[in-house]
């Protein structure tokens, strides 16, 4: 395909995304102004008028950016944290059977793991800094390692006969057959996990009241009933994950479009 | 080349004590029906399929023409030559016998189906192998295509004469290809046979004689 045509095309599906993303905002808004009216109590439902001021003023606040950056750093500290062994430990699996029998029990433990009620006992250990982190990383190694470990599953398995018939070097095979071949797949599982990320630092923060955090700024504003700042929060914290994770499926899509 | 095994899938035999000498330089062609265990002998040839019994002599650096070309969706036609382990004089040299010149930074997708066995056929013979295994790599081809493939192969086997091990259930491609011909029944030999005809490819739709022989043995 052209270089043409596939700008062409790009340019129409960047399109197309922007107007359905708009639309559904639009939803969104049409949906909460209609319940601010329905239930008539701020404090329950505050007005979608006064949450949009609210972001403004959050906006425009110093100390929310502080907030917000040290909540970020926490969401790709915990995020890397849990790239890099998953995916060594996805690499020795699918290496190894034994090896992938013997993490498939831990797999499915931590998987099953009440990460929120974890958070208690974390927070005895270390403080509440680092307790969002802990509990990210307990949630995110499962997720991140499956879907690593499918992603090498998901390379052809013919290609993958053929390379050891042919004697192909180890290095070659990974940056020929298994990078480009499981990268997008593995991408777009990182993408999830990433927004993923957030959902669980922030909500750790609200449960720790972490110290200059997104959630600890939402639990002040809950416990002074300032709803319209809490739904603002709310609001920018959706808006942060969605931004995230677009940016890697955008990644994984021109991955995606080189390799195939 | 020797081989004396046997091998099981589960209860099923495949073989027992199959014996089976391959002399160097020729062009064997194993013909049977579906399931008689040829892709499995090719496959315990490529080291792919472990067995019970002696293997002797076999190289280990063996090229091997699937049924399915096999080649990298990411790589244009050079790098999956190069992929193997081609070395680009070789490479060059096979892009023009094999007429791929045009296509070499082409990638699979916008390749044809025939062109793409070509490339296959081309990324055998880069890689320095004193044995070629050729798993139905015509199969799923037109009879014009298989034609011109099969003169193809034999061009291009015909500079290093390797010894050639091609399994089929195609009476017609065995006969083009194949300097001896062995058909396996129930995990045995049935017929061994060496066409009077020496030169490849043979003329499709030649050796009357032999073919009755051989569908004698098959039916």
């Amino acid at each position: 395909m052209s270089e043409q045509v596939i700008r062409k095309n790009w340019k129409a599906i960047v399109w197309k995304h922007a107007w359905q993303t708009l639309v559904a905002l639009a939803l969104l808004a049409v949906c909460w102004i209609g319940a601010h009216w329905f239930v008539g109590n701020e404090l329950l439902v505050p007005d979608f008028f006064d949450c949009l001021k609210s972001i403004g003023e959050l906006l425009t606040d110093g100390a929310f950016y502080k907030a917000f950056l040290k909540t970020l750093l926490r969401v790709l500290t915990a995020f890397f944290c849990s790239v890099a062994p998953a995916g060594i430990f996805a690499v020795i699996a699918y290496l190894s059977p034994t090896f992938r029998g013997i993490l498939s029990p831990i797999v499915s433990a931590l998987r099953s793991l009440p990460a929120l009620a974890v958070l208690l006992i974390v927070l005895v250990w270390t403080g509440a800094g680092i307790a969002p982190i802990v509990i990210a990383f307990l949630s995110l190694f499962p997720m991140l390692y499956t879907g690593f470990l499918s992603a090498l599953f998901s390379v052809n398995s013919d290609l993958v006969e053929m390379s050891r018939v042919y004697n192909v070097p180890t290095k070659r095979r990974i940056f020929s057959l298994y990078l480009p071949n499981a990268a997008p797949y593995a991408l777009r599982e990182s993408g999830a996990a990433l927004a993923f990320s957030l959902k669980l630092v922030v909500s750790a923060e609200v449960l720790a009241s972490t110290y200059q955090s997104v959630g600890g700024m939402m639990q002040e504003a809950r416990l002074y009933l300032e709803m319209p700042t809490l739904f603002a929060l709310v609001a920018l914290t959706f808006f942060v994950g969605i931004v995230l994770e677009s940016l890697i499926s955008c990644l994984a899509y021109f991955v995606e479009r080189r390799v195939k | 080349m020797k081989l004396c095994i046997s091998k099981s899938y589960g209860k099923k035999r495949v073989f027992d004590n199959f014996d089976l000498e391959i002399c160097e330089g020729e062009v064997l062609c194993l013909l049977g029906a579906s399931g008689c265990g040829k892709t499995t002998l090719l496959n315990i040839l490529a080291g792919l399929t472990d067995c019970e019994g002696e293997l002797e002599n076999i190289p280990k650096n063996v090229a091997y023409i699937f049924q399915e070309p096999r080649l990298l969706p990411n790589l244009t036609v050079e790098q999956n030559l190069s992929y193997v382990g081609g070395r680009y004089e070789v490479i060059e040299e096979i892009l023009q016998k094999t007429e791929l010149k045009e296509h070499r930074n082409k990638r699979p997708n916008e390749l044809s189906g025939g062109e793409k066995q070509r490339v296959a056929i081309a990324r055998a013979f880069v890689v320095d192998s004193p044995l070629l295994l050729l798993d139905e790599p015509f199969s799923s081809l037109d009879t014009a295509l298989k034609i011109r493939l099969i003169a193809f192969f034999a061009e291009l086997w015909k500079e290093k004469k390797q010894t050639a091990v091609f399994v089929t259930h195609d009476l017609e491609e065995a006969w083009a290809l194949g300097q001896r011909i062995v058909v396996i029944k129930d995990g045995k030999i049935a017929l061994d046979i060496t066409p009077n005809e020496q030169v490849l490819p043979r003329r499709y739709g030649g050796g009357a004689q032999e073919k009755a022989e051989i569908l004698k043995v098959l039916l």
